[in-house]
């Protein structure tokens, strides 16, 4: 039996447009689960990106309740919300969106440097064994600019996870990358999970789709489908292609 | 043409650039000249209508009636270069009055009533209809309002050979248009024609005789040919005549209007600097904003570009938006300063003893704010040259060049205090984009360091350099300085500490120009050197800064003094500075005076050293020389009290002025200088947010970055205030004789405009970040 980590109940978000309203999520309810790979994949304009920030808290929810460790984030004040970005949750942008002029390193200790609970030196030893994971460890000390789209898109995750969080949210990591780069940000990901790591990734490619262990379709804010999978192998992963993209098919994507 | 308007207008709408903030800077430029412009112009007009009204001549002696010889006059009526003559009388009362029967220390001159006198009314906001005068009335100038005792009403009693006979009823104040001004030593009072013919044959005494209370002192005015200007008729007349070196004084038309714009014209001075600095300010701040603008917008100049618009047209784009602010800015400093006139006009009345009317001059300011627009447009179009850089395919790639960082510099980023380290590094990686706000701090605290000097060394108490004492002596027309060695002893005998200290001076020739020659019985010199040493033996003279240069003179020359037919030669020993006769002073010694042949004493203290023997010293004195001084206890002189206070409260409001704009100044860069950073950093604000900062801490960081530039660059400004501050204040304070601003350094002047900048910096970008709260991180979104 998995635990729930994260629980929307009634979910809606929608936002003011010509002076009428427009209704992103209509009620949203979904439960996601410690430990999954969990995938949300829809059409363009479906609401899944609305959604994965109102889950996250980096958006809030217009109603219905977002419940975290039993709190609802959705009543949460901006200091508490603050406290659970640098705390419990990680997350991971398609833009990479690094500090410009923040060294790779610096980049994954300074939000890490928030936290209370560790010292500096835990930090950057953990931000040292990060890079070496991410295999950016050489170029430490280059600022984003010096580097490729999967060298800041693997220094963005590394700093999604510098404080080990409960949920890691990835808003189309690949969606900016080329295919090396993309396998390389995947196979990362695959890893963070095969050790424990809960995310929720939004996405459109199906070989991204591939690494989950479940799959979520949206559709006008509400989930309309859903897909268990069994953990991610590489000698598989044809066959697991195949699979999704008739899902997909049969969700009318 | 249509096209541009509209693009001007989009911006302004759309709050691009720093248009706001320009008008605010301009408001406050304007303000800052047009209030001392327009009053100083008030100032000049209406003394130049009374000195019109009042005939003032092209040269003003005052000499003892005894002392001028028919020939002397003769001599001068006949000098090729002299137009006319006119001769008018008044009397010099010798001992101090008595105010409702109460001691004073003034002295006063009595003139008779001319027509055309105005009265000031009971409030000094107008005249009085009436200004007529009944025998037993008198009218004091206006500046005695200040001394204690001489209100409307006040029962006025002065000395004469028959004693306290004469008394008269002050009627009011009236407006002394020739030595009204406080920075004029003399009180001009006027009786009606009947009293003063009156007194003048029954009781004016010989300047030769040893009982004197009433002297007869005739102004000589002087008008020349208008071939010689001013100073070189005065030059003339002391070459050629005995008239100059025999006078009491002898002013030029000249010298008589500096008397009464001295301070207007200190304050343009000061303006002057002050709106240059604001200037620089003003252009620093519009380059800054342009450059940062064009950089950030670089995409939506490309697509301009691209849709044919050339980049002469997107610089007039800049160059209309910023003049409209610039000049809404003009109209509305204008405006303010309406009010600012009225009070700064109310206290020019006090110093100058004449009523002007207040108003803006509004074409000289229109055509001040005019020439600083066009300078800004010239700014503004060389500050676009960059615009010409920008290819249409800025709008094909997005302008997203990479950006790299010199992290040379760079400090490492640690724990804590976090905030701390990233304000540090935000600064250090755009550096070049705050080293316009780090020069406007500079210039700041340079210019709030130079007023608080300014005002701690205008402070009454030093700028009325005089010898003083706890005992003073009054009406010693018959103790003269060849008593003083004898006086001296006598003191020292009850008191062995003790020390006799007089003053004694006189306009005399010194090398044919008429100079104020002092002397001082003093164990200090009472003038310190700024070169050379001051006088010690009797053919030794020491010259302010400005008599060498008038003369040429240098230490170690000699000149020639000249004091009614008597001439010696003295060696230059020194320089000195004081801002008596607006610095044109020599000093020599009292026996240097003697033998002059002048040995009157002005005024004496004694300096005791034992409290206790004060009172024995001050019996032995007025018993030792009975009839020839009077000694008693010290009290400060109410007049000097009351300058010293008008000259404080007058120091003290135009710095706190000034210290008000400028942190206004400063407030409103760092506003607009927060508001380009924000726009720029919006996307690091949202990646902030989104990994855990709190909206406080990364306000904290914002506020404590450009506390940080504050600091940098009230450093420098400390730096550069030290070195440079004295200079620029010398050039300001030299129309007042001050050839060498110095004044004692203390910690607190610098620290103060420090901290309060640094304040200043920190509390306006802490609300300015305010803002930061409205970032979203779901703008990081790409969808």
């Amino acid at each position: 039996m998995k635990n729930v980590i994260i629980s929307a109940r009634g979910v809606c978000k929608s936002f003011a447009h010509n002076g009428g309203q427009v209704h992103i999520l209509t009620g949203l309810d979904l439960d996601i689960y410690e430990g999954d790979f969990t995938v949300i994949m829809g059409a363009s304009g479906s609401g899944k990106s609305t959604m994965l920030y109102a889950l996250s808290g980096m958006d809030r929810a217009t109603g219905g309740q977002v419940l975290f460790q039993g709190e609802d984030i959705v009543k949460m004040r901006e200091k508490k919300l603050a406290a659970l970005r640098r705390g419990k949750f990680g997350f991971i942008f398609q833009q990479m969106h690094l500090v410009s002029n923040l060294s790779l390193f610096e980049n994954i200790t300074v939000p890490g440097y928030l936290n209370q609970t560790r010292s500096a030196a835990e930090i950057d030893r953990r931000a040292e064994q990060l890079m070496e994971q991410m295999d950016i460890a050489k170029i430490r000390t280059h600022l984003p600019a010096q580097c490729s789209g999967g060298e800041q898109q693997r220094c963005a995750i590394a700093r999604a996870v510098i404080h080990s969080p409960d949920m890691l949210f990835a808003d189309e990591p690949t969606g900016a990358l080329n295919r090396k780069n993309t396998t390389e940000v995947l196979n990362l990901l695959t890893a963070l999970n095969r050790d424990g790591q809960s995310i929720l990734m939004v996405t459109h490619d199906a070989r991204a789709a591939c690494r989950a262990s479940r799959l979520i379709y949206i559709e006008d804010g509400k989930v309309v489908g859903e897909l268990e999978l069994p953990p991610y192998t590489e000698a598989e992963e044809k066959s697991r292609e195949t699979q999704i993209n008739a899902w997909l098919a049969a969700m009318e994507w | 043409m249509r096209s541009i308007l509209k693009l001007t207008l989009a911006n302004i709408r759309n709050g691009k650039g720093a248009f706001k903030s320009m008008i605010l800077l301009m408001m406050l430029l304007t303000f800052s000249f047009s209030g001392t412009v327009s009053n100083d112009d008030r100032l000049r007009e209406v003394r130049t209508e009374r000195f019109a009204e009042a005939s003032v001549p092209d040269l003003l002696v005052w000499i003892y009636d005894d002392l001028l010889t028919a020939d002397m006059l003769h001599e001068v009526r006949e000098n090729p270069n002299v137009r006319s003559v006119e001769t008018k009388q008044s009397l010099l009362f010798v001992h101090a009055p008595l105010a409702d029967d109460k001691e004073t220390d003034v002295r006063l001159t009595l003139n008779a009533l001319e027509s055309g006198i105005r009265v000031f009314d009971d409030d000094f906001r107008d005249y009085a209809a009436d200004n007529t005068l009944a025998d037993g009335e008198i009218y004091l100038p206006s500046k005695m309002r200040l001394n204690d005792g001489f209100a409307k009403g006040a029962k006025i009693t002065l000395q004469t050979n028959k004693g306290y006979d004469e008394s008269f009823t002050v009627k009011g104040f009236y407006e002394d248009v020739i030595s009204g001004s406080v920075t004029f030593s003399g009180y001009n009072c006027i009786i009606t024609q009947h009293d003063f013919e009156r007194i003048a044959a029954e009781k004016t005494d010989s300047f030769f005789g040893n009982d004197r209370n009433v002297l007869s002192v005739m102004r000589l005015y002087i008008d020349g040919t208008g071939a010689l200007s001013q100073a070189e008729l005065r030059r003339e007349l002391s070459q050629n005549t005995a008239l100059i070196s025999t006078a009491n004084s002898a002013f030029t038309r000249e010298m008589l209007s500096n008397s009464i714009e001295m301070f207007s014209q200190i304050g343009i001075r000061i303006i002057v600097i002050f709106v240059a600095l604001l200037l620089t300010v003003v252009l620093i701040m519009m380059f800054n904003s342009i450059r940062s603008s064009i950089e950030m917008d670089q995409a939506e100049l490309g697509i301009l570009k691209s849709q044919g618009f050339t980049a002469g047209q997107i610089s007039l784009v800049y160059i209309l938006q910023y003049t409209l602010a610039l000049f809404i800015g003009a109209v509305l400093g204008i405006a303010v300063s309406v009010p600012a006139c009225r009070y700064l006009i109310s206290m020019w009345k006090i110093l100058t003893g004449i009523r002007s009317e207040t108003g803006v001059s509004f074409l000289k300011c229109t055509a001040m704010s005019i020439g600083i627009i066009l300078i800004c447009a010239l700014f503004i179009f060389a500050a676009t040259t960059k615009i010409r850089r920008i290819s249409p395919v800025c709008a094909i790639s997005g302008a997203k060049g990479e950006v790299y960082f010199d992290s040379r510099l760079n400090v490492r980023i640690r724990k804590k205090p976090l905030a701390f380290f990233l304000a540090i590094r935000q600064l250090n990686s755009r550096r070049k984009s705050y080293l316009g706000t780090a020069f406007i701090v500079i210039l700041l605290t340079f210019f709030i360091i130079s007023i608080r000097i300014l005002t701690k060394g205008l402070d009454g108490d030093q700028l009325f350099t005089d010898i003083t004492g706890e005992i003073s002596m009054s009406d010693t027309s018959g103790f003269r300085l060849t008593d003083a060695e004898e006086a001296d002893a006598a003191i020292r005998q009850i008191d062995s500490g003790a020390d006799l200290l007089t003053e004694s001076y006189h306009r005399m020739l010194v090398d044919g120009e008429l100079f104020a020659v002092h002397a001082y019985r003093s164990p200090e010199d009472v003038f310190k050197p700024l070169k050379g040493r001051a006088p010690r033996y009797d053919n030794e003279i020491m010259l302010t800064e400005g008599v060498s240069e008038e003369l040429g003179k240098q230490i170690g020359d000699s000149v020639t003094v000249s004091y009614q037919g008597q001439e010696q030669e003295f060696i230059v020993t020194g320089n000195f500075q004081c801002i008596w006769d607006y610095g044109l002073v020599t000093v020599v010694t009292p026996d240097g005076m003697q033998r002059l042949g002048n040995s009157e004493i002005e005024g004496a203290f004694v300096k005791v050293s034992d409290p206790a023997k004060q009172q024995q010293i001050i019996d032995m004195l007025n018993e030792k020389y009975a009839g020839r001084l009077k000694a008693e206890a010290f009290k400060e002189s109410g007049y000097i009290t009351n300058i010293k206070t008008i000259t404080n409260v007058l120091m003290n409001s135009i710095s706190y002025a000034i210290y008000a704009v400028l942190l206004t100044f400063a407030a409103v860069i760092v506003a607009a200088v927060c508001k380009r950073t924000f726009i720029r950093e919006r996307t690091d604000i949202g990646i902030f947010k989104a990994t855990g900062f709190t909206v406080g801490g990364l306000r904290l960081q914002f506020a404590l970055r450009f506390a940080l530039i504050a600091l940098i660059g009230s450093a420098a400004g400390c730096a550069a205030g030290m070195l440079w501050s004295r200079k620029m204040l010398t050039g300001i304070m030299r129309v007042a004789g001050l050839t060498d601003f110095t004044t004692d350094y203390t910690s607190a002047m610098f620290i103060l405009p420090s901290v309060m900048l640094c304040l200043c910096f920190f509390v306006t970008a802490w609300f300015a970040s305010r803002r930061i709260a409205q970032v979203n991180v779901r703008e990081l979104v790409t969808e």
